[in-house]
């Protein structure tokens, strides 16, 4: 399904939201979902859709800016920046280390060994070859 | 069934007629909005038209479609439009009530019937109590649906997204032209003009009513913009159980409210242009500016009547296009949803 980026938040999750936010963003900027010059959301839209405090996003978007992730004007409101390459593939080596650890942990509580869950990745890649590909 | 020589009929020996239909049509918006309100989903509907709207708004992909998205999506439209609907209802009893209390206040008769500016009022207080209910039935909704789990758009959301603005500037045209007209007209005017009403009875009021129904107009335009760029920037709802698909869904709902009141934008500022270009040239046969036949602007007047035609027009066939009014979300229905 080919939808606009979406930003999602969970109140019970243990990382705080503006935690959530920034990480978000700085996967979606990382994947090219949001390409450079693209506008963001104004802090009161944000704050609302999420049902935080506006304080919460301001935060959130301070600390994408100190890092790069993206710039804000007083008449153009916060746009995505151009980050370097280098923090690209950290956001995008950070997120697959996060999914595989969660993936190791289910694996662990269903009794699954690393060896079974490494068979099961090859023979999922061998059915899927456009994941393979990519490999 | 009720024909026309009936109506005709009913309207010439009880001019109140048109008012008692209205009064019952609101109440019956209120009885049949309460039903949904309270039973929503239950209503039996084309479930196939309305999957097809979905896969239209890409809420679902073809091929893949569930069951339970549709349900979620009738649920949340029924309640919503519902909270809508009661607010038409509500609206047409005020106006009603409202017309009549101002009509025997001037007249001391309340069988004085209608003028021709009761439709478009009427129309301005749909869009008032379409618009506010819909903002009602949101909040209920979002007070209803306090989940844990948020989500929100990465773009700035607002009225662009939903609707294109050639109508408000079609609508911004025609108020102008009206303006001219009255500023044109009224200088051949006596100081008092004569307003008749259905029932008979004829009321002198000062000219400088003629400069009420572009007030109203233009007041019409702001109220209604205001309304719709409201629309366009609450918050987002789970209007189904996922969020990606609520996003779209939720598009889908709002660009259908949008697209309804911009409808009533248009007819209601069309029916007071129409009114009034009516009016203005009754006045001048009355002045005797125009003698037998229209004399000076009657080109301009018919023109600018035409016009208004046009756009009422435009504002029945822009409730029939199902909220694509050409916005950035929202598209052509001639072409292809844009990819969100």
């Amino acid at each position: 399904m080919n939808m606009s980026p979406i930003l999602i938040l969970d109140p019970a999750s243990p990382v705080p939201p503006y935690e959530q936010i920034g990480a978000q963003i700085r996967l979606h900027i990382a994947t090219g979902r949001l390409p450079p010059g693209a506008p963001l959301p104004s802090v009161r839209q944000l704050a609302r859709d999420l049902r935080v405090a506006p304080n919460t996003v301001v935060r959130a978007y301070k600390e994408l800016e100190r890092e790069g992730w993206v710039r804000s004007s007083a008449r153009r409101g916060v746009a995505v920046a151009q980050p370097s390459p280098a923090q690209m593939e950290q956001v995008r080596t950070e997120t697959l280390e996060r999914a595989i650890a969660q993936l190791l942990e289910i694996a662990h509580q269903l009794g699954i060994t690393p060896a079974q869950v490494q068979v099961e990745i090859d023979r999922l890649l061998s059915s899927r070859p456009i994941l393979g590909s990519h490999s | 069934m009720i024909s026309i020589s009936f109506i005709d009929q009913m309207l010439q020996i009880y001019p109140l007629f048109p008012m008692l239909l209205m009064l019952c049509a609101g109440i019956g918006a209120i009885v049949f909005g309460s039903y949904v309100h309270n039973h929503p989903g239950k209503l039996n509907r084309g479930r196939k038209y309305m999957q097809q709207m979905l896969l239209t708004w890409q809420v679902e992909q073809p091929g893949a479609s569930d069951p339970a998205v549709l349900e979620e999506f009738i649920r949340s439209q029924d309640f919503i439009q519902s909270s809508a609907i009661i607010g038409v209802g509500l609206a047409a009893i005020l106006t009603v009530s409202g017309t009549e209390i101002l009509l025997w206040t001037l007249t001391g008769s309340w069988d004085e019937g209608v003028t021709w500016l009761f439709m478009p009022a009427l129309f301005l207080t749909y869009l008032l109590g379409y618009g506010s209910g819909y903002l009602y039935g949101v909040w209920h909704l979002r007070q209803q649906g306090a989940r844990g789990v948020t989500y929100a758009d990465l773009q700035p959301r607002g009225l662009a997204d939903y609707r294109s603005r050639v109508f408000p500037l079609a609508a911004s045209a025609l108020i102008a032209g009206v303006t001219l007209l009255t500023i044109l007209v009224s200088a051949h005017l006596g100081p008092q003009v004569p307003i008749e009403l259905v029932g008979g009875a004829t009321l002198q009021i000062s000219r400088w009513i003629f400069w009420a129904v572009p007030a109203a107009m233009l007041l019409t335009l702001l109220i209604a913009e205001r309304i719709m760029a409201y629309i366009a920037d609450i918050p987002r709802l789970f209007v189904t159980s996922q969020p990606q698909t609520s996003q779209q869904a939720d598009n889908l709902l709002r660009a259908l409210t949008i697209g309804t009141l911009q409808g009533y934008e248009l007819i209601v500022i069309a029916g007071f242009a129409e009114a009034q270009i009516l009016f203005m040239m009754s006045s001048l046969f009355q002045s005797g500016f125009w003698h037998m036949t229209p004399g000076p602007y009657s080109a301009f007047l018919n023109l600018e009547f035409g016009f208004a035609l046009v756009v009422v027009t435009l504002g029945f066939i822009v409730q029939m296009l199902y909220g694509r009014l050409g916005g950035r979300i929202s598209g052509w229905p001639w072409r292809r949803m844009p990819t969100p």
